[in-house]
């Protein structure tokens, strides 16, 4: 019977095994994987037209390569390659030292259009490779610190994505530019105040110019932003602790709870337990030495 | 909670922020505002993801179903595959978009089909649902610990781990006696066959016809046969024959040697299986079945009797018995710390935390003065403050002659180098620098290696065991200290989770541990104690490896021959290892194998180990034979099960004992 059917090559259309998720084909064959593939790819064009208008070929091509190669072989380690290599070419944008010093960088950098799409393109890209390494590669990491003999990486299956999960990427990388802006506004329009009861105050117009290398008496432009972003960063995670930290213990269960407690009374009186345990620990000694003498000479083997 | 990823892209966003706002934000300010930007994404990624675990991992609730059949039960049987159902669901109004979640699998139970891991979206009002197919090859108890639930952000930065705990336990029934139960059930002669099939020819009040006599004042009317006594002209009397039940008493071993083996397939598990066959075929002749099991110190027994009730609890108690595990005396206290501590952490994630179950560094110091010469090393380092208090307050002849060989010795030492008084106090002062670099050294050594890791574990393991026993701060130094406690701490929790742990079975001196030669006594006991309770001729079966005991066996001996002194049979069935061939076969292979050549090392090794096997394999059959000859003497048959026996063969065997053939 089946002689009697006769296929061309044109008929088979659609392979019904998907391909294996190592390959390069598995990334364009579902369409949600596609997704984040083909976002990663638009945000490292964007980044390197931006580069490229920065007057940064070099750096524009070389993490092209190194973005577009990491996202198709599915490299871990390249997202903070891109990033040091864009923090060079940024610094650096024809490649050595030194660079074009600008000294009103900081007052015209505020919410420059250039600026807020390459940082942007840089957090999609991120999150887009990370995300697909999620799919194909390891998705949640090994349950000891180092992998044991046979452990498979845990890949998070193409079914878990959620419809608009993309959408909702694009949505905080959007916020996070936002932020991040308002954040550096913040950081350079304020000084530290070291001696006041408040110690921040509104810097003069200008005074991350005038003030660059100045550290007689006052602070320095740089130092003060150290300080504010330290603060800031500081406050910020002490206030997070301290509601998260608190959120914790509410949640906390009876188990948890009681080895905690009992831990601490452990840490305070585990000398004295020790003492006491060594006494027990010889007493017990000597009287099993006594019980195996007092033991006639043939058993005493055996009570052993 | 930040896995290795999220470390790295940390510490690149605080190098970008660092050097991006110091170093170069004249040259470019992108750095910095990528930094910034960075930070407020992982910040903001990390918030979520405290939120979910906070809010919605925490209200988890998970429920779970085990159908066999069809419907859910409360028990399985083993050998017949049943389906686990589970469900979870979130109280919080917050979904989680990936989670994984893993139904931990019972240990005596194989997986037969579906997936015990799902991953999914936990959506607020959806309730996730997977379901896997299990079968459970032997008796025993089934516990599913609980469901493993892994958290982690999409992009692989943050990760958690928790564990809902919701211990269950389902026995797992002996397999209803097939072939010989249904059988014996299709065959019956009415629906309500009469208690025990077997007759007992004298008169009684059973329905098959014994005899006619001749009428006696005082017999009921209704058993005067009319006919007869119409034909003989006097009255006739009706005898029927009186139908006798055989009670049967199962006595099963528990003892330790029995638990040998790996999980489901240990001697006891064998005959435990063999004893419910035996149960139900007895059951399904209306007889009446105890069981009574044993160890080396306790029995735990149930007269017989033949409700559906009885039978049940019978089935739970083998099934109980069928999970026990030998115990943990002998084993060394790192061994089970090695089985038990990923255990606990697996279970108890949150109680071994390194954060909560704290190991300070005090405690890894290994105390000097533990030891008699520690004493010698603190006198080095005291040495010139006892000096200083001697010169100042004890008698000149105490402290002179040595401060004057000093001296001495500080003068001849200076003809070479340096000066007198500080070549004196450099003498005075170098046990003090070498006494202290000792006690430094030997103490300091305890913060690294092998007994540091052991040491931090056992301490983890003992403080999750005495919050679980209350036994507080003082009971965690009692389980570091005392190996015998710890160890029977141990077995238990490893009893408790069903985790094997491989236990020596010889001693220091060479002796097999699981002899149990008690049980010998616990045994004969148990047998006097039905024997002197048993209303007529009953039959014991004991389902005991009792072939190790050689002269032990006597109380036993002793007991058989009460029980046959009374008419009752005994049966003794002993379990036969795997891995010894039976005796005919035995005998057969020795005489057909050939004799091997070569001189070899790998020969010599070879033929070594064949030997041993052939000597210890001949010693077992000795034993066996000793042991049937010494129980044939009082009457007992000994008869073996291998894995291969069919209980069939246990039952055509009971029926010979009973001199009756069965009704098939």
């Amino acid at each position: 019977m089946s002689d009697d059917i006769e296929l061309d090559d044109d008929d088979i259309t659609l392979d019904a095994k998907p391909p294996h998720r190592d390959s390069i084909q598995w990334l364009f064959y579902d369409p949600r994987v596609r997704n984040y593939v083909f976002a990663g790819f638009a945000a490292i064009a964007m980044m390197f037209v931006i580069l490229f208008s920065f007057g940064s070929l070099p750096g524009a091509a070389m993490i092209v390569l190194l973005g577009v190669a990491g996202l198709l072989l599915r490299w871990t380690g390249t997202p903070p390659l891109v990033l040091m290599i864009l923090f060079w070419f940024l610094a650096f944008p024809y490649g050595l030292p030194p660079g074009y010093e600008d000294r009103y960088e900081i007052v015209n950098g505020r919410f420059r259009i250039a600026d807020m799409m390459l940082v942007f393109s840089v957090l999609v890209y991120v999150a887009c490779h990370y995300r697909v390494l999620g799919l194909s590669h390891q998705a949640l990491p090994f349950d000891g610190p180092t992998k044991r003999k046979g452990e498979k990486p845990y890949r998070r299956p193409v079914d878990v994505i959620r419809a608009g999960e993309l959408a909702r990427l694009l949505m905080f990388a959007g916020g996070a530019v936002l932020v991040g802006q308002f954040v550096w506004l913040f950081v350079t329009i304020v000084e530290a105040d070291p001696g006041s009861f408040v110690p921040l105050k509104f810097a003069e117009q200008g005074w991350s110019v005038t003030r660059r290398n100045e550290p007689n008496d006052r602070l320095s432009a740089g130092v003060s932003r150290f300080i504010v972003l330290t603060g800031l960063l500081f406050f910020t995670v002490l206030l997070a602790r301290l509601i998260f930290g608190y959120w914790r213990l509410r949640q906390m269960g009876p188990v948890e709870a009681r080895i905690i407690l009992q831990d601490e009374g452990w840490n305070e009186a585990r000398r004295e337990q020790m003492r006491i345990e060594k006494w027990r620990s010889w007493a017990r000694e000597q009287h099993e030495s006594a019980a195996q003498q007092k033991l006639p000479r043939g058993r005493r083997g055996e009570s052993s | 909670m930040l896995t290795a990823r999220g470390w790295w892209f940390l510490a690149i966003i605080a190098f970008l922020i660092v050097l991006g706002a110091m170093v170069v934000p004249f040259f470019s300010v992108v750095p910095a505002l990528l930094g910034l930007t960075l930070l407020a994404w992982f910040s903001v990624e990390w918030v979520l993801f405290q939120i979910r675990v906070n809010a919605s991992v925490a209200r988890l609730r998970i429920v779970r179903r085990v159908v066999q059949g069809g419907r859910d039960v409360p028990m399985v049987w083993s050998g017949l595959a049943f389906d686990v159902r589970l469900s979870a669901r979130s109280e919080a109004a917050l979904g989680i978009p990936f989670l994984v979640l893993e139904d931990r699998l019972p240990m005596v139970a194989e997986r037969e089909g579906g997936d015990n891991q799902l991953a999914a979206i936990l959506e607020p009002d959806e309730a996730l649902r997977w379901q896997y197919t299990l079968r459970a090859p032997t008796p025993g108890v089934l516990r599913f610990e609980g469901v493993r639930v892994r958290l982690a952000d999409l992009q692989g930065f943050f990760y958690h781990t928790r564990f809902l705990r919701e211990s269950t336990e389902y026995l797992v029934l002996p397999p209803l006696a097939d072939e010989e139960g249904r059988q014996r059930a299709t065959k019956r002669f009415n629906t309500l066959p009469p208690p025990g099939g077997h007759r007992f020819r004298r008169a009684g009040s059973g329905s098959e016809l014994l005899n006619l006599r001749d009428y006696q004042p005082g017999d009921p009317p209704k058993m005067i046969a009319w006919r007869p006594s119409a034909r003989r002209d006097s009255l006739i009397t009706k005898e029927f024959e009186s139908d006798v039940p055989v009670r049967c008493v199962l006595f099963l071993d528990t003892s330790d040697g029995m638990r040998l083996g790996p999980p489901g397939n240990t001697p006891l598990a064998r005959m435990a299986a063999v004893a419910s066959g035996i149960s139900q075929a007895a059951a399904g002749n209306r007889d009446l079945v105890g069981l009574t099991t044993f160890d080396t110190e306790t029995t735990k027994g149930s007269n017989p009797a033949r409700t559906k009730l009885h039978m049940i609890n019978l089935m739970r108690q083998l099934a109980e018995v069928a999970a026990l595990q030998p115990g943990t005396a002998g084993v060394p206290p790192e061994e089970l710390t090695r089985r038990a501590y990923p255990l606990a952490h697996e279970l108890y994630p949150e109680a071994m935390n390194k954060k909560t179950n704290r190991m300070p560094l005090g405690r890894l110091w290994i105390p000097l003065l533990d030891k008699w010469w520690g004493f010698i090393v603190l006198f080095a380092v005291l040495y010139p403050t006892l000096m200083g208090a001697a010169v100042f307050n004890a008698p000149k002849f105490i402290w002179r002659p040595w401060i004057e060989f000093m001296a001495y010795l500080a003068e001849q030492i200076t003809r070479n180098k340096g000066k007198t008084w500080i070549n004196f106090l450099i003498l005075s002062f170098l046990p003090v620098l070498l006494g202290g670099l000792f006690w430094l050294i030997y103490g300091i050594r305890g913060w690294f290696g092998n007994r540091a890791r052991q040491l931090t574990r056992r301490k983890r393991v003992s403080a999750l065991f005495a919050v679980q026993d209350g036994t507080g701060s003082a009971g965690v130094e009692r389980l570091i200290h005392d190996d015998e406690a710890y160890g029977k701490r141990v077995g238990q929790f490893l009893q408790e989770h069903q985790l094997r742990c491989p236990v020596p079975l010889y001693d220091s001196q060479g002796h097999y541990r699981f002899r149990c030669a008690e049980k010998s006594r616990v045994l004969a006991s148990a047998l006097i104690r039905s024997v002197s309770r048993a209303r007529d001729n009953e039959l014991y079966v004991v389902l005991a490896d009792l072939i190790e005991l050689g002269d032990d066996l006597a109380p036993l001996v002793k007991a058989a021959r009460v029980a046959r002194s009374r008419h009752h049979q005994l049966l003794v069935i002993v379990p036969w290892p795997a891995d010894v061939p039976p005796l005919d076969e035995a005998d057969a292979k020795l005489a057909a194998e050939p004799r091997r050549k070569g001189s070899g090392p790998k020969n010599r090794r070879t033929g070594l180990m064949s030997v041993v096997q052939a000597s210890l394999t001949r010693q077992y059959h000795d034993s066996f034979r000793k042991l049937r000859r010494t129980l044939g003497q009082v009457g007992a048959t000994v008869v073996r099960v291998n894995e291969g026996d069919p209980v069939r063969l246990v039952l055509d065997r009971l029926d010979r004992l009973r001199g009756l053939r069965s009704r098939r």
